[in-house]
């Protein structure tokens, strides 16, 4: 059986003035589906670049990327649409709620656009109340504060019921009894089959998941479970 | 902050922004062009009138023998010889001018109407004086050597009106034919008019200069002239030789009759300087209506420009930035808009009076136009083309400076307050928040849509207005057309030479032509209406045309009352009047008394109403005529040509009797009147391309600002996998939105400025015209297409921008 991530030999390149800068550089990568992976990293070590190239939001350079079966790196335009509607959902770093829309509305628009439009609003409804928002429904992105917003955006996440779920730095907004509850929501996705990828600087957060990722300078450079063994949410602290 | 360091920073906010800097430019560019072009009008007529009248040799004074007297040749000049200082006079110049009937029809038409024939000198070589100016391409000018012979140049607006080319034979009174050599433009004759105040008259009057000999040949008055010209040494007041003049004729007793007349008692003259302020006044309101508009839709692009970097201005703030600072970067945008505006605003100047040249040089022919470029006029316009820019930026930082520094930063964050978000939640449709997106940018951020839809607003009424305003006037024109023609558009109106008894042989002649199918007697003459107990100076000029109001040819349509007691006037003047019927005015017209024709007054009551839209008309009932001791007198008849004929046919039977001074089909009057328009509106013609243009731009740039601002939430639906065409729907749909209300604001502004211009500024230069205002679907449609079709269209020019979009640098940008 493939993989729910798949990646060969995949680099990423920018061309600034007349250098070059590597923002990925060969990974080789697979990623199972259901699995948990924390993808850890110093700041400019390549997460969000590898978030983007599993998203079909950007296309690597060299190298091949297939996820849930589609070959990302040399699919047409159309395809690509197609594979964000039905495939990934984001969590990205910086909310990027729609301003003119109520948490709710936020929510059930990311469950239209994936067409489920019927019952969106009751599923986005009961998407928001799983990430303790059910008293926010109405409220809009100014009127909420930042780790609120955060929850939104994981809900709006969420509520496609896109298999692969991936987060650039969810809790870094949040507080501890926030984070363990986006944790947990996150966690139980990847139990009900979800393959899900967090991007975090927090080593603490790596020892819940079925695997570590760590990137430095673009490249991995470790690779496996959580060192000391896949923890419980409960026995985190930070 | 170094100054440079600004600079380099500003500069590369051009660089990101050019394509929205220049069309801002642009917007105002038109604003401040145009007004520069029709602000100048009242000064391009002034000087092109001095210098034609210069040029053609306009009188200073002259003497007018009365109708039918002579004198011999020379003894007019003889007379200035007894001035005191005969030296006063530069220059002199005798002239035989005769009423003629002149033919000059063509294998397809008839032409035929009265005309002057015009006797010049030209013994020096063509008169000095009064010259008939030929332009080239029409023909030559008389000499010398044409004196004597059948040579004449043809008042040039008679001809361009029947296409007349130079080389046309035109046959005269008496069974005599001239050949006009050229078609020339004479200062009396610049703006025809004919002796009972008829304007544009050039469709009903031919003036045909000829050598002094010849026209005393012509005419059968050898050796006699009736006229003379003079011009007055420059340093001498003219009002002073006109007195020495005046003496001079009495003391040398001709028996001519005669009058001295100035050039200001000349009525081309008078008019052609008399209409420029009241002309210039409309121009005005047009280029104060586009330069609002411009200035409006600047202002509101620029300051959305300026907005989109309060978050920045709201981090400088955060580390510390002084206000000079943080207004120095968004001000230097304002400049660099400011000074292209100025800059492009020159050019589309001079390409306004490019456009506007030919229109002036058509509809007021004069041997000289000046339409130089005017730049005291640009200069005020471009004052405030260069201000606004500059307000336009301050305003939005000054608005950013006043809120704290995290205000300011989390204006992205915080722009929905809601706002009338209750609305929203009480729609019950779309259900879907997807579809609801759209809607709810536009009624969560009132104050953007307000913004967006009063720029819209501003274009589309400056168009309406416009098109408005030409739709009134052919509105009008349209009306009157159907008063007039009615059931008979084939109505010939005749004038007659003098009053006759209906039951004369004259009038008899004329209804025996087995052309005439039916026929009125008309009772023409001039008169004067104001309410009672106002003074003369109080009401207008108007003429009263007694008709038996049972008549089949014509009768005016009575839109309220009767015609039974008294007389029947415009509605538009009786508005005027403050009166309705039933009520009372002095009507001022000529009676016959014991020593002649006397102007009186006599109270009479309004019988009745009717829809033309011009207010001189007044209808009185054959049968009151004997009240005004008139009974069984005309002067003019209306009417049908029999079955099988048509008023061609009318024209050449009747033109040939000696009774008629002239016979038209009434439907003429309809033509000249639209001509007139024409002229009056082809400079709102010119207009159109510009305000359409201008509307274009500013419904471009709201679109494209609108984009930037919605650049993050873009690029969230495409990570969301929404489809490019899905995206663009959504835009299209709020650009729809934002046009309807536009549109709608358009409209509405724009009706109540043609309503404005109408009410005050029409009524004031136009005084006999009761204009109805119009907005017709026409109109409306193009406000639509532009306001709603052309702004919800204009997404689709982002297209290639959205498609290229880099999505994850756009959701990373922390703006
Ligand atoms: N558009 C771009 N042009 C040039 N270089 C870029 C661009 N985008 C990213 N980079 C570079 O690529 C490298 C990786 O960036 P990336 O955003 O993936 O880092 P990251 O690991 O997510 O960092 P952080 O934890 O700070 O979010 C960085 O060094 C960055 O400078
Ligand atoms: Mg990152």
């Amino acid at each position: 059986m493939t993989s729910a991530v798949h990646l060969r030999n995949v680099s990423r390149r920018y061309t600034v003035g007349t250098g070059e800068v590597f923002a990925l550089r060969d990974v080789d990568l697979d990623i199972e589906q259901g699995e948990f992976v924390v993808v850890l990293g110093p700041s400019g070590s390549g997460k969000t670049t590898l978030l983007n190239l599993i998203g079909a939001l950007d296309i690597a350079s060299t190298g091949q990327v297939i996820v849930s079966g589609s070959e990302i790196s040399s699919a047409p335009r159309h395809e690509l649409f197609r594979f964000r509607r039905e495939t990934v959902s984001f969590v990205f770093q910086s909310f990027n709620l729609f301003p003119t829309l109520t948490a709710l509305e936020n929510v059930q628009c990311a469950v239209e656009i994936a067409g489920r439009a019927k019952g969106a609003k009751q599923k986005a409804a009961a998407v928001l109340a799983e990430v303790g928002l059910a008293e926010r429904v109405h409220h809009y992105p100014a009127e909420l504060s930042g780790g609120e917003q955060q929850r939104v955006a994981i809900a709006r996440a969420l509520a496609t019921g896109n298999p692969i779920l991936v987060a650039d730095e969810p809790t870094g907004d949040l507080d501890f009894h926030t984070g363990v509850q986006v944790l947990e929501v996150l966690q139980q996705q990847a139990a009900l089959g979800h393959t899900v990828i967090v991007v975090t600087h927090n080593r603490e957060i790596s020892r819940i998941a079925d695997r570590v990722i760590e990137l430095s300078g673009g490249r991995v450079v470790r690779d496996g479970p959580p060192s000391g063994g896949k923890a419980a949410v409960a026995d985190l602290h930070w | 902050m170094r100054l440079w360091f600004t600079l380099r920073w500003s500069a590369r906010d051009l660089r990101k922004k050019w394509l929205q800097v220049a069309a801002i430019a642009f917007v105002i560019a038109i604003g401040t062009g145009v007004y520069s072009a029709l602000g100048s009008t009242a000064t391009w007529r002034r000087e092109s009138n001095a210098d034609s009248f210069a040029m053609t040799g306009m009188f200073d004074l002259r003497v007018k023998a009365a109708e039918g007297a002579t004198a011999p040749a020379g003894a007019l000049l003889a007379v200035l010889q007894h001035l005191p200082d005969p030296s006063v006079v530069s220059v002199a110049e005798e002239r035989l001018i005769e009423p003629t009937q002149v033919d000059a029809s063509t294998p397809g038409r008839s032409i035929l109407v009265p005309g002057r024939i015009v006797g010049v000198d030209v013994s020096g070589g063509g008169p000095q004086l009064m010259i008939p100016f030929v332009a080239a391409g029409d023909g030559r000018a008389l000499t010398a050597g044409d004196d004597g012979g059948a040579t004449a140049v043809l008042e040039r607006n008679f001809a361009d009106f029947y296409d007349l080319p130079p080389g046309t034979t035109v046959r005269l009174s008496g069974d005599q034919s001239v050949t006009a050599v050229g078609l020339g433009l004479a200062p009396e004759y610049f703006f025809v008019t004919t002796e009972d105040g008829g304007f544009f008259a050039q469709a009903n009057f031919a003036a045909v200069f000829v050598p002094l000999a010849t026209a005393q040949r012509l005419t059968g008055l050898d050796g006699k002239v009736n006229d003379l010209v003079l011009n007055v040494r420059a340093d001498v007041p003219v009002a002073e030789v006109k007195a020495q003049v005046t003496a001079a004729f009495a003391a040398a007793d001709l028996g001519l009759g005669e009058t001295v007349m100035t050039a200001r008692d000349d009525t081309t003259y008078r008019l052609l300087y008399d209409d420029i302020d009241g002309d210039q006044k409309v121009d005005n309101v047009f280029a104060m209506l586009i330069l609002a508009g411009a200035a409006f839709g600047a202002f509101n692009l620029a300051s959305r420009m300026v907005e989109a970097q309060r978050r920045e201005i709201g981090i400088a703030m955060a580390l510390g930035s002084s206000r000079r600072q943080l207004a120095l970067r968004p001000m230097l945008v304002g400049v660099q808009i400011a000074l292209a505006g100025v800059v492009l605003g020159m050019g589309v100047g001079l390409l306004a009076i490019w456009a506007l040249r030919p229109v002036y040089m058509t509809t007021l022919p004069m041997p000289v136009w000046h339409t130089g470029f005017q730049w005291a006029v640009f200069a005020r316009g471009a004052a405030l083309g260069f201000v606004l820019p500059l307000v336009a930026t301050a305003w939005p930082v000054v608005r950013a400076v006043r809120m704290s520094p995290v205000d300011a930063i989390t204006t992205t964050h915080r722009t929905a307050r809601g706002g009338l978000a209750p609305l929203l939640r009480r729609l019950p449709w779309p259900r879907s928040a997807f579809r609801r997106m759209p809607i709810a940018n536009v009624l969560r951020t009132p104050r953007r849509t307000l913004l967006t839809s009063l720029g819209i607003g501003a274009a589309v009424a400056t168009l309406v207005a416009v098109l408005g305003m030409l739709d009134s006037f052919y509105g009008t024109v349209d009306a009157n057309d159907r008063e007039v023609l009615a059931d008979h558009p084939d109505r010939v109106a005749v004038a007659l030479d003098g009053f006759v008894k209906v039951d004369s042989d004259q009038f008899a002649a004329l209804s025996s032509s087995p052309t005439v199918g039916a026929i009125e007697p008309v009772l023409r003459v001039g008169g004067h209406v104001r309410a009672v107990g106002q003074p003369m100076t109080s009401g207008f000029d108007v003429i009263v045309e007694s008709i038996d109001m049972t008549s089949e040819v014509w009768t005016p349509t009575i839109a309220a009352g009767n015609s039974d007691h008294g007389i029947v006037i415009s509605r538009t003047a009786a508005d005027d009047l403050h009166l309705s019927v039933g009520d009372s005015v002095i009507l001022t017209h000529p009676a016959l008394s014991a020593t002649g024709i006397a102007m009186v007054d006599t109270v009479v009551p309004i019988a009745g109403v009717h829809p033309s839209p011009y207010r001189f008309g007044v209808y009185l009932d054959r049968s009151q005529l004997a009240v005004f001791g008139a009974d069984g007198l005309a002067n003019a008849a209306y009417l049908l040509p029999s079955a099988g004929t048509t008023p061609d046919d009318v024209q050449r039977a009747l033109f040939a009797l000696p009774a008629v001074a002239s016979v038209q089909p009434v439907s003429m009057s309809s033509t000249v009147l639209r001509n007139s328009m024409d002229s009056f509106t082809s400079v709102f013609r010119v207009l159109e391309g510009f305000i359409l243009l201008l509307a274009l731009l500013i419904a471009y740039n709201a679109t494209s600002i609108n984009a930037d601002e919605r650049a993050r939430e873009r690029a969230t639906l495409f990570a969301f996998g929404l489809p490019v065409r899905r995206v663009m729907a959504i835009e299209i749909v709020e650009g729809l939105i934002y046009g309807l209300l536009g549109t709608a604001i358009g409209i509405g502004l724009g009706a109540v400025v043609v309503n404005w211009v109408a009410s005050s500024v029409i009524s004031t230069t136009m005084p006999e015209l009761g204009m109805k205002v119009i907005i017709s679907g026409t109109t409306i449609l193009t406000a639509v297409l532009l306001g709603v079709v052309a702004v919800a269209v204009a997404p689709l020019l982002t297209l290639r921008r959205m498609r290229r979009m880099n999505v994850p640098g756009t959701l990373r940008i922390v703006e």
